[in-house]
Order: C-alpha cells, then structure tokens, then sequence
C-alpha cells in the first residue's frame, strides 16, 4: 500500500511538467504587449528590449545552442566597439552596464587588442570606475585610460575570484564599516552573484535560527546594505529605507530575484558543465518555469504573491466546492440506492428524468435565479452548486448500483432471504464505495468552473473572480498557481481515497487498485 | 450496426420520439433563413431575380441591411417573398428587452434583437456545433480508451497522464486562454477544448469496460482463437460499448452549450458572433428576463431528452 502511495506521489512530477509545458504553449504564443503598435510609438527601443527581456522573448523557446554569458557579452562589445560601426555607442553602454562582471574576461586582453580599440574601450570602461569610486582624470583620457585599466587589474586581480567576492560581501553584510563597503563597491557587479546567494540564504526562514542572523536587526540591516549595494553597481532606484520592516525586506528580496531570474546572465560566466546547463536553462521555458515554480508562482501582475492571493481565496472556495461535491454524491448515493431497492420503473424514470433536468439546467440561469429569490447565502450557494454539479454522480452512482444489483454476491444474499434494504446496504454499497470515492476525487476541476460562476452570481470573493481577472489580464503566474494546485490536490485527494477503500476492504491488492485508477 | 437492429431500434417508442423532436429541431435549424431574416427568401429587383439572398450575398444591397430599408426601396414592378418573421438574428433595434409583440413573438434583448430569430438561428449553431463535439469526442475517446484498455503497458501510462493533465485545467479558463490566442474569436477554441475534455472523460469511461469486457467468455474465446488484442478491442468488445458511449455524447452535446454558457456569464473572451443556445443563456448576466432564457432552455432540454431516449433505446437493442 504504501508502495502504491508513493508510486503515485512520484507519477505527480510527470503531471506537474505537462501542466506547465501545456500552460507555456498556450501562454507564449498569446500576443505579445510589446507588438501593441499604439504601445511601440511610445516606446524607445531600449525600452522595448527590457519589456521583451522581461518576459524572456530574447530567448529560445525550448533549447539554447549558444547560452550567452558575461564572456560571450564582452566579446560581442568588443567586436562592435573595434569596428566602431554604428552600434558601437550601444557597445559602449552595454560594456558600462555590464561592469565589473566582465572585468576578468576583458582586461587580460586588453593588451592583445589593436591600439585604437584599445583606448575606445578603456575609456567606454570610465563609469564603472566612477561607479567604484576610483574615478580619476586618467580614466577618461583615451591616452592614459588604458594604463589605468591595466595598473588596475595588475593591483586588484585576486578580488576577482569567486571565493574572494563571496569573502567580501560576506563581510560586509555582517558588519558595516566603510571599508567593507569599499570593498564590495569596488568589485561592481562582479559582487552581484554572491550578493544574491546571501540574500537567497537571508530569506529562507532557516537562517533565523543559525547564530550568526541570530538577531532580527542584524539579519534586518544585512539585507538593507546588500541590496543597497545591489542597487548601487547596477544603477536601480529599488532600495530599502534603513527602517524598513521584516515584510519590506522579503519583498525587497522577492523583487531583487525576479529582477536578477531576467538579468543573470549578464553577471554570471558558464564555464564546465554550467554550459551544458545553460543551453535547457537560458531558455523561454525554463525560466518561465522557473519563476512560475520556485519564486512561490512569482507575483504576477499584482503586488502580493500569488500564494499568498490564493491564501486568502482558496478557503472559501473550497469551502463551497468540497461541500457541494460532498452533498451531490450523498444526495446521489442516496437516490440511486432507492432507485436499486425498489425495482419500480416510474422511480427509474424519475431518477433519470432528474439527472437529465440537472444536466440540461445552466448553473449561471440556476444561481441568479436562486440569488434573486433568496439573496445571498452561502447555504443557497451550496445548495445551488450541488444541484448543477449533481448529474454525473448521479448517472455514474445509478449505472454502477444497477449492475451490482445483478452481480453473483446480490443473487445469493438474495437467495438466503435476506431484504432488500440489507442487500443493497450492506453488500450492494460496499461494492460501490470504491469506483464512487474514486471518482469524487477527480470530479474537482470539473466542478471548479460551475463554482466559478456560482462565486459570481452570489458576489462570493473566491478564487473565481480572482482567474477571470488573470485571464482578462494575461497573469500566467495565478493561471499555472491555480492548474498546479489543482494537480497536486487531485492526486492527494485521490491517494487518500485510495486508503481508504483499502481500509474498508482488505482484499483489494495493489494491481486492482492500479487498475481502478482509469476509471476515475 | 446490422440492419436488423436497426430495424429494432424503431419498435421502440423512445428512438421514434427523440427522432420526431431532433428532426423538428433540425428542420428550425436547417430553414432558419425562411423563418427570421431581414432579406427576402426570393426577390425580383429590377429586372433579376435572387433565390435566398441571405445565403449567396448577390443581393444587390449592402450587408446587413433592414428589411424595412429592403423594403422602401422596391419598386412597383419588383416582388418579394418574405421570411415569416423579418428580423434577422443580429439586427439591433432600439426596442430593448422588450416583451412579445406582433413584430418580435418572443420579445427582443439587451441589445434590441429579435429573440425568435436569435433562437432559430441558435438552434442550427448549436446542434451543429454540439454534433461536431460530440462526435469528435466519441472517436478520440473510443480509440485512447481502447488502446490503453487493450495494449496496458507504456501506452496506458501515456494514455492516462494526458488524460489526467487535460482534467486538471478547469475548461472554462482553458478555452478563454484559448480564445486569448485568436486573432479573431471563433467557435473553433470552444470546439478544440470542449472535445478535449470530453475526449479524455470518454477515454476513462471506454478504458475500464474494455478491460472489464475482455474478462468477458466471447473475449476470451476470440484470444483463444489468437487474434491479437487490439483485434479484439475494436471487433468485438466496441459493439458492446455502444449503449455508455451514447451517453456519454448526450453529456458531451450538452457540455458544449453549458461551457458556453459559462463563459457569458463569466465575460471571459469575446464570444464569437454566431447565435447560440449557450451565448442567449449566458445573456442572464444582463439580467435577461425569462422570455429570453425560457426558449433556449426548452430547447436545450428538448434536445438532451430525445437524445437520451435514443441513447436508451440503442442501449436495449444492443442488450437483445
């Protein structure tokens, strides 16, 4: 059995995946907001490139050949700014943006360039050391820049190594002092890889306990300076005020990894293995999977989470869903075991006349005609639910109940005498019990959009109002957020459905239960 | 199906009532531009003559035109042969949510168009659209079902992760997605969606009967007899699924209207411009008042009843 259990827990990992490989077919081909031709009047082109790049457009879809890097970035700015063509302005800032990340691919070969590239690009280099605070009139003199990039690097070339940067930032985070600062500052972006790790490690909730973040003000100020340094070498205004709160701070760091989920690539070098890493990563599903799963579904469109949206929603929808779900298959049981007591073909008839109005009611009409009846109640929205969601248990318990009817075991029960009310409640719904339960458990997503429209017809603030939005609004982030719960409450429903029919009857083996599944 | 059967089915009194209303419901569909259409059903306009104008758009006047602005315009040698009620489905007036008159029998809606005509012109977009569903669900259902019933192994595994990755998505948020995708909102993402979910239900239900009739002696038998196991899924275990798969199409047909319905009502998507029972149902978010929800009601119950004293019908032939 719990064999079982766990086979299916893994079967989930495949369904997770299809859920968002289908999800991220559907969603990248919708139009792009950067192709709204009144929207690209307004626009610069930089501008535009930072929309398109924030929804990872400049990407492959599935399989990135080349994974660019901060080496393979240097190298196309230094071919632009050696030909000095038109693009090589662009080359310019590009080189400035990138920073001290590109230092170590840059310097060392600096020397192996043509003398007039070699002073455009040195000198391309001056507002990093601005940035850096060792600004001098040398830096920008194409005659003495590159001398200066070169006593630069022959000084500073230890403090760029990872395990070094990693030191620094460590240091600084730890206690402020102007120095540490200094040293981070000076190393620009290159700071901005292990800068992201600490914060990582500062926003999990196990860094409350070790010793070193032990107290709140420290782990606080830490992450006050870190992405006040972050925003400092990358020029973003996004800073936290030094009183800023423990919520602030989260979703300080919550917008910081988003930002650097888009950016990363221009700071951090593939080297080894990383590359053939990169070619699945650097890629419009990976990182889209990647937000939508690890950053907590990201924030979509909002300003809170969307787990944290669904915490405040989901409770009433399920409330409403799992009730009505409950009272349809009672209401059903109960009906079909009438209907399988007494072999009256008027009570038949009734039954599956029932089961045919039920089908054939829209549940928007039901619910606003049940609304303007009664006004709103959650009791009548329940009741409302049950009726537009009652036909399918009611068909599925009917046929199944019937044919048990007929089975060897009813025939005998028969046979020694006993009622029909002991028959069908006894030994007749002890047979039904697991293909009913079974199929409860998959009847979730298909009662979720009749909720949908009841939640709007009684005014309800549930999950449904909440993905009409996100459709509307094109939130991918709640719509993957929605199908993934969906998924993972389906499977654990049905595992605990599973157990259970195996509690109430022991002889059920792992092969008939494997079997059952299907016929959910 | 042997024609002897067939010949069974009509000795049912079920199979010939749902057969009366389904043809009578056809025949609204089918001539729905002789009963509600602003253009004429024959003309004479100087000179020529047009048969059904609304269908071939040779008409000589411009799309969409009134049939009063049609009218005003013929001379005393022209003639016309008008439709019994002259309003078309998507003619809007400035009588809104008006109740019956001589001129609009049922009333008109929100936007002042003619119910009667919305109603007929619904019906032949919904029983088309419903069939279509229906009928495309049924097959890839049938064939993933028997498949995974009768092969098991890899096929299985596969058959039941798609399965269960299309019921995961609520289908109202999956065909709004879709609708999102089109350049121009079409039934075709209600048709594409509907199908899928349907499909996959239908490929559960089919999987289970084939391997519980594949237990069946007559299964048995023909295994013995080495023919291979998709033989026998198709050959003889589908004559026996016949009577549920039936069934299952009533839902599937109604699914389409319903899912349609939710949609309006949700104001997901733009709907598409075609008439249609589910499209006049959602018009309830309006606060449409019966006369507009009753009729297509009636009609979608009509619809769901004949067909399931069919399905029922079939089911008893098949059991002789």
């Amino acid at each position: 059995m719990l064999r079982h259990a766990l086979r299916r827990l893994l079967w989930i990992v495949p369904i997770l995946i299809g859920v968002t490989l289908a999800s991220f077919a559907l969603l990248s081909y919708l139009p792009d907001p950067a192709d709204d031709p009144a929207l690209l009047g307004t626009l610069t082109a930089e501008q535009l490139a930072s929309l398109r790049r924030a929804r990872f457009l400049d990407l492959p879809r599935f399989f990135n050949q080349k994974p660019l890097d901060v080496a393979g970035r240097v190298e196309q700015a230094l071919l632009r700014i050696g030909i000095d063509d038109g693009r090589a302005d662009q080359a310019r800032a590009d080189l400035a943006r990138l920073g001290g990340a590109a230092l170590p691919h840059l310097l060392p070969r600096l020397d192996a360039l043509p003398p007039a590239a070699r002073a455009r690009v040195a000198v391309a280099l001056a507002p990093v050391a601005e940035r850096m605070g060792i600004a001098s009139a040398e830096a920008v003199d194409p005659r003495l820049a590159v001398a200066f990039w070169n006593r630069f690097w022959a000084d500073r070339a230890p403090d760029f190594r990872a395990a070094s940067a990693r030191r620094a930032v460590r240091r600084f985070a730890q206690h402020a002092s102007a120095t540490r600062e200094g040293d981070v500052v000076e190393l620009d972006t290159y700071a901005l890889d292990p800068i992201m790790l600490l914060l990582d490690e500062l926003a999990s909730p196990s860094s409350v306990g070790t010793a070193e973040w032990a107290q709140p003000d420290v782990r606080l100020g830490a992450i006050v300076r870190l992405i006040g340094a972050a925003a400092h070498v990358t020029r973003r205004e996004d800073k936290l005020a030094p009183s800023a709160s423990e919520r602030d701070a989260l979703l300080g760091i919550r917008r910081w990894r988003d930002w650097w989920l888009v950016h990363q690539s221009d700071y951090k070098t593939h080297a080894g293995a990383a590359r053939f890493v990169a070619m699945l990563t650097e890629t419009q599903y990976a990182r889209w999977a990647e937000r939508a799963l690890l950053a907590g579904f990201g924030t979509g469109s909002e300003s809170t989470g969307v787990l944290q949206r669904m915490e405040e929603r989901a409770p009433l929808t399920l409330l409403l869903m799992t009730s009505a779900l409950l009272l349809a298959y009672l209401a059903a049981m109960a009906l079909a075991v009438l209907g399988a007591m007494r072999s009256s073909p008027r009570l038949e008839w009734g039954i599956i006349g029932a089961s045919l109005t039920a089908l054939a009611t829209p549940t928007a009409c039901l619910a606003v005609w049940a609304m303007q009846r009664a006004g709103p109640a959650l009791g009548l929205a329940i009741v409302v639910l049950t009726l537009s969601i009652i036909a399918s248990p009611l068909t599925q318990t009917r046929t199944l109940l019937t044919e048990i009817a007929r089975s060897d075991y009813v025939r005998a029960a028969r046979a020694l005498g006993y009622g029909p009310a002991r028959i069908v409640v006894g030994h007749a719904l002890r047979g039904a019990l697991l293909p009913v339960l079974a199929l409860a458990s998959t009847e979730m997503p298909l009662a979720m959009g009749a909720t949908f429209v009841v939640e709007k017809a009684f005014g309800i603030a549930g999950l449904g109002e909440e993905t009409v939005r996100a459709v509307q609004t094109h939130d991918v982030a709640w719509l993957v957020g929605l199908a993934f719960v969906t998924a993972v409450t389906v499977t654990f429903t049905s595992i605990a459905a599973d157990f259970a029919v195996a509690a109430a009857d022991p002889r059920l083996t792992l092969a008939s239960l494997r079997h059952q599944r299907m016929s959910t | 199906m042997k024609s002897r059967r067939l010949h069974q089915l009509f000795g049912f009194a079920g199979w010939r009532l749902g057969l009366v209303v389904l043809a009578a419901l056809g025949v609204f569909g089918v001539f729905a531009e002789w009963i509600a259409a602003d253009m004429p059903i024959y003309l004479e306009f100087e000179g020529k003559s047009y048969v059904l104008p609304a269908l071939t758009h040779h008409a000589p006047f411009r799309e969409g035109a009134r049939s009063e602005e049609i009218a005003a315009v013929l001379g005393p040698g022209d003639r016309a042969v008008w439709p019994l009620f002259r309003s078309g489905p998507t003619t809007e007036t400035t009588t809104r949510m008006a109740g019956a008159s001589a001129a609009h029998p049922l009333g008109t809606d929100a936007f002042g168009r003619d119910v009667l005509a919305r109603l007929v012109y619904a019906t032949r977009a919904s029983l088309a659209l419903g069939a279509t569903i229906a009928l495309f669900a049924v097959a890839i259902g049938l064939l993933l079902g028997c498949f995974s019933g009768a092969l098991g192994g890899v096929f299985q595994g596969l058959i039941e992760r798609f399965v269960e990755i299309v019921s995961v998505f609520p289908a109202v948020v999956a065909i709004a997605l879709v609708r999102a995708l089109e350049q121009r909102p079409s039934v075709a993402s209600l048709v594409l969606v509907v199908t899928a979910v349907q499909g996959a239900s239908i490929a559960r239900l089919t999987h289970v009967l084939v391997i519980r009739t594949l237990a069946e002696e007559f299964a048995v038998g023909a295994k013995a007899m080495g023919a291979s196991p998709l033989r026998i899924a198709f050959r003889h275990v589908t004559p026996h699924l016949v009577a549920p798969l039936a069934v299952a199409a009533v839902f599937a047909m109604a699914s389409a209207v319903l899912i349609e319905t939710s949609l309006t009502f949700l104001d997901l998507g733009v709907p598409a411009k075609l008439a249609s029972w589910g499209e006049m149902l959602g018009e309830i978010r309006w606060g449409a008042g019966p006369w507009i929800i009753v009729p297509p009601l009636l009609a979608l119950a009509f619809t769901v009843g004949a067909l399931y004293a069919m399905a029922d019908a079939l089911r008893r032939a098949f059991e002789r």
